[in-house]
């Protein structure tokens, strides 16, 4: 079975920056959500490993994608 | 990665002196490498260097040092600041007047932000962060230029360090035009009877008469480091040959694109009359989205120190709404016999300590005893037989009465405790307590 070249160049995903910009953007939500009521500090631990979980499912479908 | 340390020679003072030979490290880098570089240059640990600095920034004036630091020294390998490449040639580095009038800029704002001054109309929060975004914008574009000419000096039939036309000061450089031009390191070849430079002639020439090697450098990757290969004239590929270009980075321009868009936002959040913690984070969320878009189409990673930027100021402006100013270190011990009223007995700061021992003094009618700090610690020490009523709250901390313990975020205890004689009176005190981040302790002497 002949395996496809992986495709490289322009669209190459930057994983990191994938990554570090869903923790950003995570982390400003869940401020702004408990900031305003809607979560409260005793989930800030579980929202925050949920945080991580998903920046790192998207990290890695950013590296299968590149 | 490379680690500085204080060498057996211990501190440079004569670096400290010429400060326009400062390079931000890029090996040694947590933010910008401007702490990295400073301990490179003065020869001292950057870990003390990075406190020092930690402690300016937490007090204020600190950030102004960094951001004066990160516009004016040039980047490792480079001999061009943010601020040459925001200003042009305008600016010139080695002029004897310019770290002195940026220092003394620094100082007067660092005192002026720690005085009463009230220093914050004049420069509100987000027109600072907004200044920052700008600048580092236009060093994002102008790098594009920068990159121009740092292709020129791999390749180009006229390469120099520093571009066409200037030396490592940015003056102008009389090299004729179709001459081959050399590193500025090389001897001058504009003597027309001074044989061709290049390994053939080279040959021709004396040993003594050699002192530099002319070299070609050639481009062989993106540079990750910021070290550019050299190698020997001779090895270089014929003119024919297509040198090895970079690999594709993506899409270019997208982190400025994220930069612009995060200072629209959070200056969108500030005519919305948000707070600073708020446009903040505004900024943040946007800035992370862009990464976390943007790098799907090229690379936005170098745009995570401005991110941990905006969440440190997020977090500064939180705990301290206004710039601290009121910074405290209070230990009051009570004589015998004072009295403590209804008034008279409140503390109020931004950041410190507030240590009171009254298990010596007498409690009036309706004693109370208030203090609202910021950062810090309180401890409060009442006589045994005396009761305690009232509050004591945290943000983020901890609260303890006696046994009584309460600790993490909004951690608060309300007290009702009659002594140890376990009845009311005959005296009693009131006390409310409460910091943003810190501790509280109240203890019975």
């Amino acid at each position: 079975m002949s395996r496809q070249p992986r495709k490289t160049g322009p669209t190459r995903p930057d994983v990191p920056g994938v990554v570090a910009g869903a923790v950003l953007t995570g982390a400003a939500t869940i401020w702004m959500l408990t900031e305003n009521g809607v979560l409260q500090t005793d989930d800030l631990g579980v929202t925050s490993a949920l945080l991580l979980v998903t920046a790192g499912v998207l990290g890695l479908a950013a590296s299968r994608r590149g | 990665m490379e680690q500085n340390q204080s060498g057996p020679g211990g501190f440079d003072r004569d670096r400290l002196q010429n400060p326009q030979t400062w390079r931000r490290s890029r090996s040694d880098r947590w933010v910008a490498g401007v702490c990295g570089g400073i301990g490179r240059a003065l020869n001292i640990d950057p870990v003390l260097i990075r406190v020092v600095m930690a402690v300016l920034i937490l007090s204020g004036p600190g950030i102004i040092f960094y951001i004066a630091a990160w516009a004016m020294m040039p980047d490792e390998g480079s001999d061009r600041s943010a601020a040459q490449n925001l200003l042009g040639d305008r600016i010139r580095p080695d002029h004897p007047w310019l770290w002195p009038v940026v220092i003394g800029a620094c100082v007067f704002a660092a005192i002026a932000m720690m005085s009463s001054f009230d220093f914050g109309r004049f420069v509100p929060g987000p027109l600072i962060v907004l200044a920052v975004i700008w600048v580092v914008a236009k060093q994002r574009k102008n790098g594009g230029i920068g990159r121009g000419r740092r292709n020129q000096y791999m390749g180009g039939p006229n390469a120099n360090w520093s571009g066409q036309g200037t030396d490592w000061t940015g003056r102008p450089q009389d090299t004729p035009p179709g001459q081959q031009a050399t590193s500025a390191y090389a001897p001058s070849q504009n003597d027309p009877s001074a044989p061709p430079a290049g390994p053939s002639s080279s040959a021709t020439q004396r040993p003594q008469d050699r002192t530099v090697e002319p070299v070609q450098p050639v481009w062989t990757e993106d540079d990750p480091l910021g070290l550019y290969v050299d190698e020997p004239a001779g090895t270089t590929p014929p003119v024919s040959t297509r040198p090895a270009g970079p690999p594709a980075k993506g899409m270019r321009g997208i982190k400025s694109i994220v930069v612009v868009l995060t200072g629209l936002a959070i200056g969108i959040a500030a005519l919305a009359g948000a707070s600073t913690a708020t446009m903040l984070v505004i900024g943040l969320a946007t800035l992370g989205a862009g990464m976390l878009l943007g790098g799907f189409v090229g690379r936005t990673l170098a745009l995570l120190p401005l991110g941990i930027l905006l969440a440190a100021g997020a977090v500064a402006s939180t705990v301290f709404p206004n710039v601290p100013r009121n910074f405290a270190d209070t230990n009051y011990v009570a004589p015998i016999g004072q009295t403590i009223t209804a008034t008279g007995t409140s503390y109020q700061f931004d950041a410190g300590s507030v240590h009171l021992d009254l298990t010596k003094a007498k409690f009036g009618p309706g004693a109370k005893v208030d203090v609202h700090g910021g950062a810090g610690e309180v401890i409060v020490k009442v006589p045994p037989n005396v009761d305690v009523t009232g509050n004591l709250s945290a943000e983020m901390g901890d609260v303890a009465f006696l046994d009584q313990h309460q600790g993490g975020h909004n951690a608060e205890l309300n007290l009702n405790d009659l002594g140890t004689d376990g009845k009311a009176g005959p005296q009693q005190v009131t006390l409310d307590l409460d910091v943003r981040l810190g501790s509280i302790k109240v203890e019975r002497g």
